[in-house]
């Protein structure tokens, strides 16, 4: 036989056995076919962790006692009297309506603490102060070295104070006394360096309200993730205290690299990221609904910090303060892979600090009188505004188009979900009963969501032209929905911009790089754009997208930082100018915004707050969480939780959607996880729409139904009655939520069922 | 139970390159517990997936503990050494109330258990004794060095550790003690050493073993197992141990005579510092930084989460870890011995439904298994465990089909093989009328073949250079010394024809990496074609050119010319055989595939046959001649690419001065 007849019948051979081959089709794997919710049950001890608000303690203790001994009037109105003592620069604040005396240590001169710590306490005003080495060191305006001068006011008075030669630093403070609160400001032109030493933070009265270990009942309030408390317990050992900077970390001077010592096969990054700060407020209760003060930053926002000790951290004192930053240590790096040396910043930052505190008593004298009385700050302000009547969405759907993914060579698109999907999806949801449904699209540009070029103004989407979108906007519509296409101007991966042309600069004169904890991640690095371009970026695209009317979400509202080229710097107060006015400007054009984690200053063009926090941190010394951020918002804006189907599904997490009125959201995709193993969304474990929609009706239903009650209504109070109960007051009247296993009776015959809420209305006659 | 087996050996290779996993711009919420859960995943790396556990309260910060090594729950209590105060601690989760145990003969208790009784064994190293003390805190008893002669007067005895079966048998876990854990029955005898540590054998101890002398030998061979850091014991009475250093067997279960009954090779850390067994004998295992290891009752690995607090201390994860217990609700309590207090951790509902799901496995529930499976597998993403579980309850359910697919999806090779076989039977019963249908036409075929005109067919196929130099790739199978030797000196084969069958062979080594069946390669989507790409350009002309120069200085015969059409076909039965491995390989199971890995073998040792044959002939060299030209080849090639390396390093280093340099002048003088 010849060769190629050899060959023929091999061939032919092989393609019999080919054809007896049945590999299984494997084009559906990862869909499963679930029925049903995958919501599970209440574990009940959850809520003692410190994830929840836990009850006010019932024992009995007394309140401070601040005597007025050796302290002069300086002022009065009806509400309040300010006195002073000159020698050591400490004031005291009478409540008249309680008749509580405010102050900052008990004794003039206190056992408990040294000299430093003692004038540090007590003073009206304290400075740290740094050498050229960067080593800080602290001071009170009522330290022997200090030199002070009072000029008084009708009103109050004006510190000017030299911390003597040795230090060289010398300024000038004004404390007024207002209708219901302290005013402090410090003017920037005031301060005069004439030494070896700068000025790195100024701290107004920085014990003011300060509580030694558990002698008395109350609680620090820090606007840590949705708020916590710190209840005051005795002295334990603590690592650091709270010291958080407002609005997040300024990545052009902060170090942005996470810290990471985990030697593990295993992947390093380990710990979920921290929500910033976005209200500048603090808070101390002295008893239970007896007394408390509440502070508000006025200006110097962007430079402040919020700071909170627990007793054990170097005092026994729980003290809590905002602290403005004038210099920091940064690092100038000198080599390729980043290492530097710390160098102090040269020029200081314009701060010009301005706070209020805020003297409550009663029934204020809580989180949630607080709250009333930030909500009350902000609304005569105009920074907060009703934005929710325009909206009817209640159920939030973040669809994924497309993103990039590691090709042979370099990176290609993978188109995630389509069109037509998406009209199948909601069709199906409608079906179910589903309404209200603000549908938005991810990565719609061409390359998706990690591989769009920032600087590409886009006239197409990868679902096709934008008039495509045009039925499923009147589906959504139709039924009280809305459509949107979300972008995030201000960062970027690596393949998203020309680092040269579009990187902020940091004031080390490098780009703003955060690098992943896991080197070998795929574009795992996060570049910040120069804020300028990267709005100039965004308001072209808003352009095309209006003319075509559709309206976009914005994440990243809760970014803040500088960009310092030589010569050509923009501070953090600039870009917060910048950025105002970009997003009042869309805000007005597409009558109203949804905005992922907005600071306070966007507050006012915010429609629907995405990504609103569900909790605190849960640093160690915190207590409990709070619903601050809800308290304030809930009834002018639209809250909404983070993604459900992230950790956030469970009966425990619907019934904590309830309590923090938080209306429910969820990232989906088209496509199966499995297949998305190349792309940037390889971390989020479950989007599958398959998979969740059964969960997404019953979310829905739960979730969506109890808080449409209180729909546009303020939250007064928020409480937690029992182990297992908690009530939430609104204009309309009350929810109650019950985690519990069994029925909880309100009042004669009115029950809340296990692991449920029951709205019970306000009558007129109540 | 090798059915559930991870096929560690691959998953160990890729956790070195997984890619994690934090997308770069959707906000990622912080909620929930304070660290990410990671998972295997399907493509055998890692995956975040849903919170397993979530943090509860933190306690015992009252307590003022110093440097407690260990921590023991039962029935509501925690039992705590707290090391640093010399007394044990019995802390009611209940009442929220403690009790404090001293004695004056306490001088560091390290480990602690509590019996069945209530009595609380304390390990105390220090004292080198382990006391034995009433629910009250009375002392009972103390364990002092056992006198018996078995035990030896160099052994030691430093109890850090302590576990008690329900005989009242004492496994002691000594620091230092390298033969295992010291046994004692109740009254204090010596029963023997329990479990072992294997030592490694490097090439270094060969090297040692082989050629150094007997003295030299006794100086250099002080190899010693390790020690075991801790232990546990679950209620069938089996040992489960930890020990550092151990990577891939860090963590064992020891049968009654002390043999591990855990995979040898498993997901781990080298730094585990304790094991608890939950309550349906999952295991738990803790490394110092705090990262949290879930196994199930065969060692895979559940989950991984906790970490260490370095600039943020949260609930949920740790400065330091000492010990980690287990109630019975799977409800962690993990103790951070730098800050004397104990994170209590709570499963979540996923962990809860993989608890559940594991459980109807084991019962033989598997309809209701496989339900939940696919639940834990919609809301967890491709995690590996979930996949192939679902895949096993599938199976065992006789629903081979779909358990065939979730089977490849995990890349369980195992598994689809054995779930293949069965489908395979069932089609090739099926598949029996058109095999014979395909044997009729296939002979009619030949049959109209052999009658249709040859020289019309030959016509057809004109007498050409290709068909010539493609036909030479089986002569060579046939006859490789005339072949090479007709290379050489009849001018057979041409350059072109030779690049020809370079992107030929290069085509079906790509096809062997990404085309091939499942059973023999698993899930190609992690090969990377631009790698193979690169590794068989790079050994072509590596070898082409350093043979080439090897044997123009080693007076060999051949041209340039000679050697580059040479050399594909020395890979002619690669060339000619591997196409049906690759086809056959989607027909087989793992069992026969040992044949097809046999077959692969064969093939590579032809290929070499053929090298030194073409070596010979086209260089006219000797046999010795022969290897020592492709020795020399092989070093030449090494070299290169040494040199390339160094060439690459160098730049390197080059541009991160200079850009060091910049960047300091920079500073220097236009920042300062």
């Amino acid at each position: 036989m010849s060769s190629w007849r050899k060959i023929i019948s091999a061939s032919v051979a092989v393609c019999i056995a080919f054809l007896c081959c049945a590999c299984g089709n494997n084009s559906d794997a990862g869909k499963y076919s679930v029925s049903g919710s995958l919501v599970g049950e209440v574990d009940v001890e959850q809520l003692s962790s410190n994830r929840f608000t836990q009850m006010d303690s019932s024992a009995e203790k007394p309140l401070m006692n601040y005597g007025l001994e050796g302290y002069k009037l300086v002022c009065e109105n009806k509400n309040l009297a300010l006195y002073i003592d000159e020698e050591i620069a400490s004031v005291r604040i009478v409540d008249k309506k309680s008749g509580y005396v405010w102050g900052a240590l008990e004794e003039k001169d206190p056992e408990n603490l040294n000299k430093t710590w003692g004038s540090f306490a007590n003073s009206v005003l304290s400075i740290s102060y740094m050498d050229q080495t960067g080593a800080t060191k602290l001071i009170g305006a009522g330290n022997d070295k200090a030199k002070c001068k009072y000029e008084y006011t009708d009103n109050g008075f004006v510190l000017k104070v030299d911390f003597g030669s040795v230090i060289g630093i010398a300024l000038e403070a004004s404390v007024t006394l207002m209708d219901e609160s302290l005013h402090f400001a410090v003017n920037d032109e005031t301060i005069e360096e004439t030494g070896e030493n700068y000025i790195a933070m100024i701290y107004f009265a920085p014990f003011l309200g300060s509580t030694v270990s558990d002698n008395c009942n109350g609680y620090i309030f820090v606007p840590d993730g949705s708020g916590a408390l710190i209840r005051y317990q005795k002295p334990k050992k603590y690592l650091k205290s709270y010291s958080e900077r407002v609005y997040g970390l300024d990545y052009a001077i902060d170090n942005l690299n996470e810290l990471n010592d985990l030697k593990s096969n295993r992947p390093k990054d380990m710990l979920k990221d921290s929500t910033p700060i976005t209200m500048p407020v603090f808070g101390i209760t002295h008893g239970v609904d007896d007394n408390a003060i509440f502070g508000h930053i006025t200006a110097g926002d962007s430079y402040a910090y919020i700071n909170a000790s627990p007793a054990g951290v170097v005092t026994d004192y729980n003290w809590a303060t905002a602290s403005f930053v004038y210099r920091q240590v940064y690092s100038q790096p000198t080599s390729k892979n980043g290492a530097g040396v710390p160098v102090v910043q040269k020029n200081k930052n314009v701060v010009n600090p301005e706070m209020d505190i805020y003297f409550l008593s009663g029934n204020d004298a809580n989180y949630s009188g607080m709250a009333r009385k930030y909500r009350d700050i902000l609304k005569s302000n105009k920074m907060l505004v009703n934005n929710i009547e325009n909206v009817n969405t209640k159920l939030f759907l973040d669809f994924v188009a497309a993103d990039v993914q590691k090709a042979l060579i370099g990176q290609n698109q993978k188109d995630i979900t389509g069109l037509e999907y998406l009209q199948k999806s909601v069709k199906k949801l409608s079906k179910a009963g589903v309404d209200g449904i603000a549908l938005s699209v991810i990565g719609w540009q061409e390359n998706g969501l990690s591989g769009y070029k920032k600087s590409n103004v886009f006239n197409s989407t990868v679902m096709g032209e934008f008039g495509n979108f045009a039925a499923l906007k009147k589906q959504l519509t139709e039924n009280s929905g809305s459509f949107s296409l979300y972008i995030d101007p201000l960062r970027a991966t690596e393949i998203q911009i020309n680092s040269r042309v579009d990187s902020g600069i940091t004031l080390s004169q490098s780009p703003i790089r955060e690098t992943a904890v896991d080197t070998k991640k795929f574009l795992g690095d996060i570049w910040y754009l120069k804020p300028e371009t990267a709005l100039q970026y965004l308001n072209k695209q808003f352009k095309v997208l209006q003319k075509n009317d559709i309206k976009i979400d914005i994440d990243g509202g809760n970014l803040l930082y500088g960009e310092y080229l030589v010569n050509n710097f923009i501070s953090r107060e600039d870009m917060k100018s910048v950025i105002v006015k970009a997003y009042n400007n869309i805000y007005n054009k597409q009558k109203g915004l949804t905005l992922y984690s907005p600071n306070e200053y966007l507050l006012p063009f915010v429609s629907v707050y995405r990504n609103v926090p569900v909790s605190s941190n849960q640093e160690i010394y915190i207590t409990d969480s709070v619903p601050f951020i809800q308290l304030v918002l809930s009834g002018n804006i639209t809250l909404v939780a983070p993604y459900a189907n992230e950790n956030f599904y469970s009966k425990i997490d619907l019934l904590k959607s309830v309590e923090y009125n938080l209306y429910p959201s969820f990232l989906l995709t088209e496509e199966v996880n499995i297949e998305l193993g190349k792309t940037t969304l390889k971390d989020r474990a479950s989007t599958c729409f398959e998979n969740w929609k059964d969960t997404i009706c019953d979310v829905d239903a739960f979730v969506c139904d109890a808080l449409l009650k209180v729909k546009g209504k303020e939250m007064l109070s928020h409480k937690r009655l029992n182990e297992t109960v908690f009530k939430v007051s609104y204009e309309n009247g009350d929810i109650y939520i019950n985690y519990g296993k069994d029925a909880f009776e309100i009042s004669n015959g009115i029950v809340v069922d296990a692991e449920n809420v029951l709205f019970c209305e306000v009558t007129d006659d109540e | 139970m090798q059915k559930n087996k991870i096929n560690l050996k691959k998953f160990f290779a890729l956790a070195v390159m997984a890619l994690v996993l934090l997308s770069a711009v959707v906000t990622v919420s912080a909620e929930s517990a304070s660290s990410y859960t990671y998972t295997p995943s399907v493509d055998g790396g890692w995956i975040t997936t849903q919170d397993a556990y979530q943090v509860g309260k933190v306690i015992l910060q009252e307590l003022a503990l110093t440097n407690p090594q260990d921590v023991f729950e039962k029935d509501g209590k925690l039992y705590i050494a707290d090391t640093g105060n010399l007394r044990v601690v019995v802390y009611d989760l209940n009442q929220q109330s403690f009790v404090e145990i001293k004695n004056e003969k306490f001088k560091g208790p390290t480990g602690i258990f509590v019996n069945e009784n209530h009595n609380i064994y304390v390990a105390d190293r220090e004292a080198a004794k382990v006391f034995l003390l009433d629910k009250d805190g009375n002392l009972l008893k103390e364990y002092g060095r056992p006198e018996n002669a078995t035990f030896g007067k160099a052994a030691v005895y430093r109890p850090s550790k302590i576990v008690v079966n329900n005989s009242g048998v004492m496994y002691i876990v000594s620091d230092g003690a390298f033969d295992g854990m010291i046994q004692i029955d109740k009254d204090g005898q010596f029963l023997g050493y329990f479990g072992y540590n294997n030592t490694t054998f490097t090439l270094w101890d060969y090297v040692v073993e082989n050629f150094f002398t007997d003295a030299m030998k006794q100086r250099l061979s002080n190899k010693v197992p390790f020690s075991f850091k801790s232990v546990d014991i679950d209620k069938k009475g089996l040992i489960y141990s930890v020990t550092q250093a151990a990577k891939g067997n860090a963590l064992k279960k020891h049968d009654a005579a002390g043999i591990n009954l855990l995979p040898s090779e498993m997901v781990d850390e080298v730094d585990f510092a304790d094991v608890c067994v939950g309550v349906r004998n999952n295991t738990y295992a803790v490394t110092s930084t705090g990262l949290i290891f879930e196994y199930d009752l065969n060692g895979n690995l559940l989950f991984t989460f906790g970490g260490r607090a370095i600039s943020t201390e949260k609930n949920g994860v740790f400065t330091n870890v000492s010990a980690i217990c287990c109630d019975s609700d799977n409800k962690l309590y993990v103790l951070d011995y730098e800050r004397g207090i104990v994170h209590v951790m709570h499963p979540t509902d996923y962990a809860k439904s993989y608890h559940e799901a594991i459980e109807l496995y084991n019962k033989g529930k598997y309809e209701e298994g496989a339900n939940l499976w696919k639940h834990v597998a919609a809301v967890g993403g491709s995690s590996y465990y979930a996949e192939n579980s679902l895949a096993q309850c599938l199976y065992e359910g006789q629903n081979y089909k779909e358990a065939l697919k979730h089977y490849k999806t995990a890349g369980n090779r195992e598994g689809y093989s054995e779930c293949y076989w069965q489908i395979r039977n069932e089609q090739i019963s099926k598949a029996v009328p058109y095999i014979i249908i395909a044997v009729i036409v296939l002979a009619v075929a030949l049959l109209i073949f052999r009658k249709v005109d040859k020289e019309k067919f030959n016509k057809l196929f004109a007498k050409s250079i290709i068909k010539d130099d493609f036909l030479l790739i089986f002569k060579v199978l046939r006859h490789p010394i005339d072949s090479f030797y007709g290379i050489r000196r009849e001018g057979k084969g041409h350059i072109s024809t030779a690049i020809g069958l370079y992107i030929i062979e290069y085509l079906i080594v790509v096809a062997y990496f990404t085309l091939s069946g499942f059973a023999l390669i698993g899930n190609a989507d992690n090969v990377s074609v631009v790698l193979i790409t690169l590794i068989f350009w790079a050994v072509i002309f590596l070898f082409v050119g350093s043979n080439y120069l090897v044997s123009s200085v080693g007076e060999g015969e051949a041209r340039f010319r000679d050697v580059v059409i040479a050399t594909p076909y020395v890979l002619s039965p690669f060339t000619v055989i591997m196409p049906f491995i690759i086809l056959i390989s989607h027909i087989v199971t793992l069992n026969e595939l040992r044949l097809l890995e046999l077959a692969v073998i064969a093939v590579i040792a032809w290929v070499l046959v053929c090298l030194f044959i073409a070596t010979r002939e086209i260089h006219a060299y000797e046999p010795m001649a022969v290897i020592k030209n492709l020795l020399i080849t092989v070093f030449l090639m090494a070299v290169v690419v040494l040199a390339v390396s160094l060439v690459y390093m160098f730049f390197d280093q080059l541009v991160n001065l200079i850009i060091s340099v910049v960047k300091e002048l920079n500073y220097r003088v236009f920042l300062a």
